[in-house]
C-alpha cells in the first residue's frame, strides 16, 4: 500500500466495524478539518486508518476527544504478534542498535496482534531495526 | 454551545433552582451507583463547622507552619496510623493526605524519578491511567508491559524486558488491586524479579487506590506493604472509607523524602510535598473515620463488602451470566451486558465486560435488582 510520510501522519487504532471511519471523517469535518489522505491496515478484528490532515494538533485533540485512540507522529506504531517475548525481542533489537526507548504504550490486543505505539530517540534507526513489515 | 456564568449577580432563587436542580441529578445517579469504588455511606457532620473557616494544610504535615488555621496534627496522626497499615513503623515513615491515589501515585513516582533520574518505568496495561498521565508529566523514560487475562502483570513480559535493560535503574508501579478486574500484583515476585536480574537500582510503589484500606482488614492478605519491600504506596481516602471530597493518602520511608528534601532546599523551598495549599478538610475527614470506625469497625466493613462480592458472583452465575472475582477482592467482573443496562445503571464496561464495586452503599436488594436487568 501507499504509505503516506511519517511526518504529519495521525494512526487510530479501531475496530473493523461499520460506521468507524464514517465516525472519523464525521468528527473531523465538524471541526472543519480536512482530510488529505487516508489509508487503513487490517489485524484481525483491529485496524489501522492512518491519515493525514490539514490541522493536525487540533484534529489529534478532536479524535481523542470524540474516544478515538489516535496517536501522532512522534510514535511509530508497530504490530506484533501477540506471543510471549514478542515485544521484549523488539526492546532487545533497539538496544542493539543503539536506540534509546523514551514509551512503549500497547495500545491494543486482539485477534493474535499487540498494537504498539513507540518513541525513540532516533526514529529512523528504530524503524530500520525493527523491520519496515512490522511498522504501521 | 460555551457555558458562561455572566457578569451579573444571579438572584437567590435563580441560585438556588440550580443546586437544587443538581442536588437532583447527584441523589438520583447515587440510587444507581453500583460500577464505581466510592462508598456512600458516610456521615460528616461532626466536621461540617470547619466549612465556616479557612483552613489550609500549606505545606508539609510534619513540618510547623506559619498558618496557624491548618489540621496538621490530626493529618500526622492520619498518615501515621496508615503506615501502621502499611507496615513501616510511623518513625521511619513519611506522607501526607493527597487530593486523591493520583496525587498519591505521581509523588511516589516523583520520588523515584528523583531518585533514579534515568530510569525506566514499568507498568502493566491493566494500571491506572493516571500512571500514564504521571510519567508523561515527569518526561519518564516508560515501557508498558502486558497484563495476563486475571489483570496481573504479566510477570515473564516484567522479566524480559527489565532484562533487556537491567543496567539501567527500574522503577516498577505495582498495582493492588486494578481498576477494572481488582486484580493484586505481586510485589513478591516483582522484587524476586529484580533480584534474580541483579538490578541494584530499583523503585517499587505500590498503587493501592481500593485495595489498600480492604487488605489490611481481612485474615490472609496478599502481601504489598513495606515488610516485602515497597517504597511508596498511595491510598485513596474517598474509595473504601467515603467522603464528599476527593482525598488520600501516600506513605513513603522518611529517608526517601529527606534524600528529595535536600534538593528541594537548594532553591529555597521547605515544602516537600506536590501542591501550595492543600485540603485541611481531607485529613479531618480521614481522621474522623479512621477515630469513628477503629480497626475492628473497618474489618466488619470489609468483611461485608466481600460477603456481598460473593453473593453478587453467585447470583450472576446462578442466572447464567458468567461472573468471577479475585480473592479479597469486592470488584466482580461480569459479561458486558446489553445497553438498556447501563441506561439504568452506573456500571463501568470495558470490551466484552463489565464490573460492579461492592462498595457499603451496595445492597443484596441492589444486586437482585441488577442481576434481573441482566438477564432480561
Amino acid at each position: 500500500m501507499n504509505r503516506p510520510d511519517l511526518a504529519n501522519r495521525i494512526v487510530i487504532m479501531a475496530d473493523n466495524e461499520v460506521g468507524v471511519i464514517a465516525g472519523i471523517t464525521g468528527a473531523l469535518a465538524g471541526e472543519g478539518i480536512n482530510i488529505e489522505s487516508l489509508n487503513t491496515e487490517s489485524a484481525g478484528s483491529r485496524g489501522a486508518i492512518i491519515l493525514t490532515v490539514d490541522r493536525y494538533d487540533h484534529a489529534l485533540y478532536v479524535l481523542n476527544q470524540a474516544g478515538f485512540k489516535a496517536v501522532g507522529d512522534d510514535a511509530l506504531v508497530i504490530r506484533l504478534p501477540d506471543q510471549p517475548g514478542e515485544l521484549a525481542s523488539v526492546a532487545d533489537r533497539l538496544k542493539q542498535a543503539g536506540v534509546n526507548i523514551q514509551s512503549m504504550h500497547i495500545l491494543g490486543r486482539q485477534d493474535g496482534y499487540a498494537m504498539i505505539g513507540l518513541t525513540t530517540d532516533n526514529s529512523m534507526e528504530a524503524r530500520r531495526s525493527i523491520g519496515d513489515e512490522f511498522v504501521v | 454551545m460555551t457555558e458562561t456564568l455572566g457578569t451579573a449577580a444571579l438572584e437567590q432563587s435563580a441560585i438556588q433552582e440550580r443546586l437544587d436542580q443538581l442536588l437532583n441529578e447527584v441523589e438520583e445517579a447515587g440510587q444507581w451507583q453500583v460500577g464505581y469504588p466510592t462508598n456512600q455511606n458516610f456521615d460528616f457532620s461532626a466536621v461540617l463547622p470547619f466549612l465556616n473557616y479557612s483552613v489550609n494544610n500549606v505545606g508539609d504535615p510534619f513540618h510547623h507552619s506559619n498558618y496557624r488555621s491548618n489540621s496538621h496534627a490530626f493529618e500526622r496522626e492520619v498518615v501515621n496510623r496508615f503506615a501502621e497499615l502499611l507496615r513501616i513503623s510511623p518513625d521511619e515513615a513519611w506522607g501526607y493526605v493527597t487530593s486523591g491515589g493520583t496525587e498519591g501515585n505521581m509523588y511516589g513516582l516523583y520520588l523515584a524519578r528523583e531518585m533514579y533520574p534515568n530510569a525506566i518505568f514499568y507498568f502493566s496495561e491493566e494500571t491506572h491511567y493516571s500512571v500514564l498521565k504521571n510519567v508523561r508529566l515527569l518526561n519518564a523514560r516508560y515501557i508498558m508491559i502486558k497484563r495476563q487475562e486475571n489483570g496481573e502483570i504479566d510477570y515473564d513480559d516484567l522479566q524480559d524486558m527489565v532484562r533487556v535493560h537491567r543496567d539501567v535503574p527500574a522503577v516498577i508501579m505495582a498495582t493492588i488491586g486494578t481498576t477494572m478486574r481488582g486484580a493484586v500484583d505481586d510485589v513478591v515476585r516483582i522484587r524476586a524479579i529484580l533480584e534474580d536480574l541483579a538490578v541494584s537500582n530499583y523503585y517499587i510503589h505500590a498503587d493501592a487506590a481500593l485495595s489498600g484500606m480492604i487488605l489490611p482488614f481481612v485474615d490472609d492478605p496478599q502481601p504489598f506493604g513495606f515488610d516485602v519491600g515497597v517504597d511508596s504506596v498511595s491510598v485513596s481516602g474517598h474509595k473504601l472509607i467515603g467522603a464528599p471530597l476527593p482525598c488520600g493518602v501516600v506513605v513513603t520511608k522518611r529517608t526517601h523524602v529527606e534524600r528529595v528534601g535536600r534538593a528541594i532546599e537548594l532553591v529555597g523551598v521547605q515544602d516537600t510535598t506536590l501542591s501550595g495549599s492543600r485540603s485541611a478538610i481531607g485529613p479531618l475527614m480521614m481522621w474522623y473515620a479512621l477515630a469513628n470506625y477503629g480497626d475492628e469497625g473497618f474489618r466488619k466493613l470489609v468483611a461485608g463488602m466481600l460477603d456481598t462480592a460473593e453473593y453478587a458472583v453467585g447470583q450472576f452465575n446462578e442466572r447464567g451470566i458468567p461472573a468471577w472475582r479475585h480473592k479479597n477482592s469486592v470488584t466482580v467482573v461480569f459479561e458486558r451486558p446489553g445497553p438498556e443496562v447501563f441506561r439504568k445503571w452506573q456500571i463501568a464496561p470495558e470490551g466484552e465486560i463489565a464490573h460492579i464495586i461492592t462498595m457499603p452503599h451496595v445492597t443484596r436488594e441492589m444486586i437482585d435488582e441488577l442481576v434481573a436487568d441482566c438477564a432480561r
